[in-house]
């Protein structure tokens, strides 16, 4: 059972095991790392991102209070890691890897349906504000509230932004290839 | 908009959907050295607030006992 082996490794962990962060990182890393390469479609940038949530994870392991299921609070501690990562980059860096998107194959772009990757892409190139209101709610089981408490916003903006941020999605859809 | 172009709900909700992306194989190995770095370094001094707001009332005491008894020197 993934629960219950992640509440052992993290009790571990707490008493002062650093090892059994191994098993923690062995079991979530394809999560977050699907997350990371949401955000940026790069993946040697997106590994990095992996690495810097996984140390704030182990930094915050001591606030994880079993409230939240374990996956719920991993995320959205990830989430907000992966978000002030991408935050303290400079815009012309994020401006030149969309323009590279362009001529580069996207990580996963031989072996997926290519609407879904067209979706993602479009998703990756919103403005921070949508991209990530999109993603924390889809990625954290549509469950509005977490959402809106892993963004620190209230619900209604939340909403608010999903809707503009689906819209956007669709008008990039629109465009011509 | 044609059906193409049109996107509902279920499909964005297939889209981002939580997934498994297959890491490097050296991620792992890369995190634990990351995270046993972060384990070794000496936890962040805190600001000490008890000690200062400790000497902020003393110095703020002193400042109107000074003030207090000036005011009485020049009275007397």
């Amino acid at each position: 059972m993934t629960a219950e082996e992640d509440g052992a490794d993290v009790a571990r962990v707490l008493a002062g095991d650093v090892d059994a962060f191994e098993g923690i990182v062995r079991r979530w890393q394809g999560r977050l790392l699907a997350l990371a390469l949401r955000m940026c479609r790069d993946r040697g940038r997106a590994e990095d991102m992996t690495q810097e949530g996984f140390v704030r994870i182990f930094r915050s392991l001591g606030q994880w209070r079993g409230r939240a299921s374990f996956s719920t609070w991993l995320t959205s501690v990830a989430l907000n890691a992966f978000r002030s990562h991408l935050r303290l980059r400079p815009w012309v860096a994020r401006q030149l890897e969309l323009e590279l998107e362009e001529l580069v194959p996207s990580p996963s772009a031989g072996d997926e349906d290519p609407r879904a990757e067209r979706v993602r892409r479009a998703v990756a190139a919103l403005p921070a504000l949508y991209r990530d209101a999109l993603l924390a709610f889809y990625f954290q089981d549509q469950d509005l509230e977490q959402a809106a408490r892993t963004l620190g916003v209230p619900a209604g903006t939340l909403k608010a932004r999903l809707h503009r941020g689906r819209k956007l999605v669709e008008d990039a859809l629109r465009k011509p290839r | 908009m044609s059906t193409a172009e049109r996107l509902d709900a279920d499909e964005l909700a297939r889209c981002l959907a939580p997934a498994d992306e297959a890491p490097s194989a050296a991620l792992c190995q890369r995190v634990m050295a990351a995270v046993v770095r972060e384990a070794r370094r000496p936890p962040r001094l805190r600001f000490p607030w008890p000690r200062f707001a400790v000497g902020l009332a003393a110095t703020l005491a002193a400042v109107l006992l000074l003030a207090w008894e000036g005011r009485h020197s020049l009275g007397g």
